[in-house]
């Protein structure tokens, strides 16, 4: 690290987030013969190292023998000043060396509103914002992650985009960029590799792509320059034992967000949620096995020290051996004091096995998603839980001796009326008097139930792509009408600035001319917008009028079904049509079965790795 | 067994809390599977003893932790396995079975050097130890007092070449009489140019006889 930081990084909160060393953070020597790669993650240490994904690419990038991958993330105020007052730039945790200097930088596109994170790091490393400013000799930038799946609003920024899992992928791309000789800045050949990349599987070339558009501002057409493809694949994975399984990888000093083992249970999910994207993109379902698991966690927990492990997933309890896991995990995890924590948990697939293995010592709280107040707005979403299964649940959760309950419901959902906001209130002191009915309940301890309420943003790749998103006004008004309909002071509410999922709407399904607007947000300083405090939506609002782009043509328009959409050349297995199917049975309150119980024809069986798949759907 | 593990926090670990210190051993415990007795109680955790916790931003060469195992060890083995986990800046130099108690500290020693951009600092480091007295604002969690340096600290050596200044200073330590390093280094540095920064490095931790706390 430069002295020049050091000697003033006293004067900075928490200075341990700028000082790499970690217990297994790689240092590799012969620095100017190796590919030097910085993954950055556009939010600040605290958040960045508890993602998963840093871990495996990490491992997989640092496994290549003429490869160094470094990390970076986005600094707190506090540093930025330090930085910028000092005339100093964004570094390499590992090496200390200022991003300008890489062959090649990572941003994960975890969520929209990390976008003005991405150019803020670009800007302090030294690294030319535009694309298209950027020439041989300086880094390329790369995005990875869900939002890839529709990066057109980031669009400007890239040189190109990964869809899909990485863990292949990303290798394959360090290994072209060295085969193009990336390293001999003189001679490299920008376009060239770019167009080469292109013909791999996964990758998104954002500028071999030109946008037309209609006079309304809907999309003309998306068409592919000569030698890219008409559409890019997602990449997968298909055997998730195979897979690479990374080193426990750098172990933060401060106390991260979350500092644990963790390893995913399986990627995919079998439920179909209309509202979630997450639970479209990632299809087919591929499991991990039991003992694979239980091998990665145990080692990671060994190697280290960690108190605790955490199965992710995007369903935890729909995964098939879920009971045999857990089994074979708690032995070993209380005989080695170890914490088991399994978070997305579902109502209907709750049981009291499940909770003895995740409770622990302390009972405090148990969290559930049911989503929606009443049963006609499940089904529109199709979330598929019944109100007999919620009180099956409560009813497990409080004779296990629990005393607080947090639910989590989200408003301006398609169709919603004030009856479907008014049913959350009643849900929620449903649970209250669940608990009361139990006679065994801890005598003199009140229950707290907390509700807490997001506001439904539609998202690309779901049936709900073409609904409209609520207004501003509207989700203060139904905010408000739920507050009023809550009963009693067992009952607390939490909810979300409406403005933030506003402007995450926006970027959810925006298009390439939303770039313009990015950088003109952080040209009037918008950056740390996830956080509440650093969230500046007059100046959003402000940057919209000064490049003349209506938000409300994003987020609160209905799309008519045969609209073209910015993302529509991304292909990311989940049909269009499918997707149009499931949205006009949401529209008559009609759900589907998951995966396993029903084959949907959703098309992510093109990879033939559905086991109950009706039919091979042709790509 | 109850073992007393010296290690030091050098270079860029300054950075990182006790706190921090603290977890990162218990990582480190953990990994290296030590038969560590745990704390009862609702949440055990091993049980560690930190004899002077460090203020963040100083380095040592003489932390220490204590702890106890629920049957006896190698003293060597054990250290070696700590060292496989903890970064190089953080490494166990020597352990052995605790002797003194953590009461009887009284004193600490610090290296504190000085160094400003491309300025002679000799003539100010003459004023500032030409000082009849030194009085500084000591803050403690309710109250400030103010302290005269002068009086309680030794300054066992200094030397001054150019831009920099060594100081070798004792201080109260311990439980009852504590004097925080950054009292002395902040007070001299209003006596040199503005480019001028301190480095702070705890090198002995001391009884009331002025014997090394082992």
């Amino acid at each position: 690290m430069l002295k020049k930081v050091e000697d003033r990084l006293m004067s900075v909160s928490k200075p341990a987030r700028y000082i790499g060393n970690e217990t297994g953070s790689v240092v590799k020597t012969g620095k100017d013969s190796k590919l030097r790669f910085c993954f950055c993650f556009p939010d600040i240490y605290d958040i960045g190292m508890s993602y998963l994904g840093l871990k495996i690419l990490y491992g997989v990038l640092n496994e290549m023998e003429n490869v160094w991958c470094e990390r970076a993330f986005a600094p707190w105020p506090d540093m930025e000043n330090l930085l910028r007052e000092n005339g100093l730039s964004l570094y390499g945790l590992e090496s200390g060396d200022p991003l300008s200097g890489f062959d090649a930088i990572g941003f994960t596109l975890q969520y929209e509103l990390s976008y003005t994170n991405i150019l803020n790091m670009l800007e302090l490393g030294g690294v030319p914002l535009l694309a298209s400013r950027r020439t041989a000799s300086h880094p390329l930038v790369i995005a990875g992650g869900p939002c890839v799946c529709n990066m057109e609003p980031v669009a400007d920024f890239f040189d190109l985009g990964l869809l899909g899992d990485g863990e292949e992928l990303l290798p394959e791309i360090v290994t072209l960029m060295q085969k193009h000789n990336i390293k001999d800045k003189a001679n490299f050949d920008k376009a060239a590799f770019l167009l080469d990349a292109a013909q791999i599987e996964g990758v998104y070339v954002p500028s071999l792509y030109d946008v037309t558009y209609n006079d309304d501002n809907t999309i003309k057409s998306v068409n592919a320059r000569p030698g890219a493809p008409a559409k890019i694949s997602r990449r997968i994975i298909a055997d998730l034992d195979a897979m690479y399984a990374p080193p426990p990888g750098p172990v933060p000093y401060i106390e991260v967000v979350q500092s644990r083992a963790a390893t995913e249970l399986f990627r995919g999910c079998p439920r179909g949620c209309r509202f979630c994207q997450a639970g479209h993109i990632y299809r087919p379902v591929r499991e991990r096995s039991v003992d694979r698991i239980c091998e990665i966690l145990i080692n990671e927990c060994r190697q280290a020290g960690y108190e605790e492990m955490a199965l992710s997933s995007l369903s935890s309890s729909d995964y098939s051996c879920i009971d045999d896991l857990l089994l074979k995990l708690s032995d070993w995890a209380d005989s080695n004091k170890v914490n088991l924590s399994l978070p997305s948990l579902r109502v209907d697939r709750f049981s009291s096995g499940i909770l003895e293995k995740v409770s622990g010592v302390r009972k405090s709280g148990m969290t559930f998603a049911p989503e929606a107040g009443s049963q006609r707005m499940r089904d529109v979403i199709n979330k598929n839980v019944t109100e007999s299964d919620f009180v099956k649940t409560c009813e497990i959760v409080f004779r296990g001796g629990y005393t607080g309950l947090k639910l989590y419901f989200m408003i301006g959902l398609p169709s919603e009326t004030d009856e479907d906001i008014t049913a959350i209130a009643a849900l929620a002191q449903k649970a209250v008097d669940i608990y009361y009915k139990n006679p065994d309940r801890p005598k003199g301890r009140p229950v707290s139930v907390n509700v807490g309420v997001s506001t439904f943003v539609p998202k690309p790749f779901t049936p709900f792509q073409w609904s409209a998103q609520n207004s501003l006004d509207e989700i203060t008004r139904k905010q408000r009408l739920l507050i009023s309909a809550l009963p009693g002071k067992k009952i607390s509410c939490s909810y979300h600035d409406s403005t933030t999922s506003r402007l995450e709407g926006v970027f959810a399904r925006g298009d390439r001319r939303l770039s313009k607007v990015i950088l003109a947000a952080h040209k009037a300083g918008c950056r740390l917008d996830a956080w509440d405090e650093h969230f500046k939506f007059d100046r959003w609002e402000s940057a919209f009028a000064q490049s003349d782009i209506d938000m409300d043509f994003y987020c609160t328009r209905e799309r008519p079904a045969d609209e073209i959409f910015p993302w529509d050349h991304m292909d990311t297995g989940v049909s269009k049509a499918h997707l149009r199917r499931e949205y006009e049975k949401a529209m008559e309150s009609a759900t589907s079965a998951d995966c396993r119980s029903g084959c949907a024809m959703c098309g992510a069986n093109r990879y033939g790795l559905c086991k109950n798949a009706k039919e091979e759907v042709q790509p | 067994m109850k073992i007393r593990f010296c290690f030091e926090k050098k270079n860029l670990l300054r950075f990182i809390s006790h706190l921090d210190t603290n977890r990162t051993m218990i990582r480190a415990l953990r990994s290296a599977n030590l038969p560590v007795q745990y704390s009862l109680g609702f949440n055990p955790r091993p049980a560690l003893t930190f004899a002077l916790p460090l203020s963040l931003g100083i380095e040592s060469e003489c932390e220490t932790m204590d702890v106890t195992t629920t049957v006896d060890i190698d003293l060597g083995e054990a250290t070696a396995a700590l060292n496989a986990f903890l970064p190089e800046d953080m490494q166990i130099k020597r352990a052995n079975l605790a002797k003194t108690d953590p009461k009887h500290i009284a004193f600490a020693d610090y290296t504190v050097t000085v160094s400003a951009e491309n300025a002679d600092i000799s003539a100010p480091v003459a004023d500032f130890l030409a000082l009849k007295a030194l009085p500084v604002i000591k803050k403690t969690k309710s109250k400030e007092t103010e302290i005269d340096l002068k009086t309680c600290m030794e300054i066992l050596s200094h030397t001054v070449n150019g831009n920099t200044a060594v100081f070798v200073v004792r201080l109260p330590a311990g439980s009852k009489d504590n004097v925080n390093p950054f009292l002395f280094s902040s007070a001299l540095l209003k006596y040199l140019p503005d480019s001028a920064t301190a480095r702070i490095c705890r090198t002995a931790v001391l009884d009331s006889d002025k014997n090394p706390f082992e």
